[in-house]
């Protein structure tokens, strides 16, 4: 995805910071610029981002609405046990 | 409807139950619940044989839950009728097939908070804790661990959308007058 100019964040993101101190808005902005996967929720049309963030050892997920605009980030402990440690790291 | 009655809605692989008599609510991506964990007060995740979180059960649910979802409907009569006359509902006599088995504990009860986004629709029940990381229980249900891999929270997305047809009875009855006096 290419990372828009001026990423946007929800009133819930910033809301729910604060029970997520260890997501770093740099890495949100790494996974949105390289993506190893995504996919849509089919539900909401929210799109669901991933990355491997190697100083924490898991895969940061990160949904994104309207394309420009972080609805929410938390690190991804089901894609660890699929997807494991990637060969880059 | 009688007192033994439950309301469940299905959304997709999410239902929700909902026993009105006890004021108890059940989420479940479908799969058996074998035994249940206290996560906070009125909140257990329930688990399958593997251990792994299937879904939550919530005590005192209409009154923890009716006042944040009721402002997701509040001023959208499209809203209003697609939840509350939901085709999905239906009604089933029985219990909970989890609340039977032996629950464990955590350590200390902790208090329960509960928020809820009318924007998103996302439903918050938790300890409060920093979360270290979450996995899905289902397309819309995520359970999150502390550092001590500790339950400590569920978000659930869409969430007046799977919960609110289950309270429909409870608010029907709340709005209606009471003769004499």
């Amino acid at each position: 995805m290419p990372l828009p100019d001026d990423l946007k964040f929800t009133d819930y993101y910033h809301s729910d910071k604060r029970d997520h101190p260890e997501v770093k808005d740099e890495w949100v902005e790494y996974v949105l610029s390289n993506p190893y996967h995504s996919e849509i929720q089919p539900k909401d049309g929210r799109m669901r981002y991933w990355r491997y963030i190697p100083e924490m050892k898991r895969w940061l997920r990160v949904i994104v609405e309207g394309g420009d605009t972080v609805h929410n980030a938390f690190f991804d402990r089901g894609k660890l046990k699929e997807w494991g440690i990637p060969n880059e790291v | 409807m009688k007192s033994n009655e439950i309301l469940e809605n299905s959304h997709k692989e999410l239902s929700a139950l909902y026993a009105k008599d006890m004021d108890i609510l059940e989420v479940s991506n479908g799969e058996p619940g074998e035994h249940s964990y206290v996560i906070a007060e009125s909140l257990s995740a329930n688990l399958n044989r593997e251990s792994e979180v299937v879904g939550f059960t919530l005590g005192c649910a209409s009154s923890l839950l009716l006042p944040y979802l009721l402002e997701y409907i509040s001023q959208d009569s499209d809203k209003q009728r697609t939840l509350w006359y939901s085709p999905n509902i239906v009604i089933k006599s029985g219990s909970f097939p989890v609340l039977r088995k032996q629950s464990r504990q955590s350590a200390s009860r902790k208090q329960l908070t509960v928020t809820y986004s009318k924007e998103a629709d996302i439903l918050d029940l938790k300890t409060g804790e920093p979360v270290k990381d979450g996995e899905d229980v289902s397309a819309d249900l995520v359970v999150f661990y502390n550092e001590s891999d500790d339950l400590v929270r569920f978000t659930l997305e869409n969430a007046a959308q799977l919960l609110l047809p289950c309270f429909q009875q409870t608010v029907r009855e709340s709005a209606t007058p009471t003769s004499g006096g």
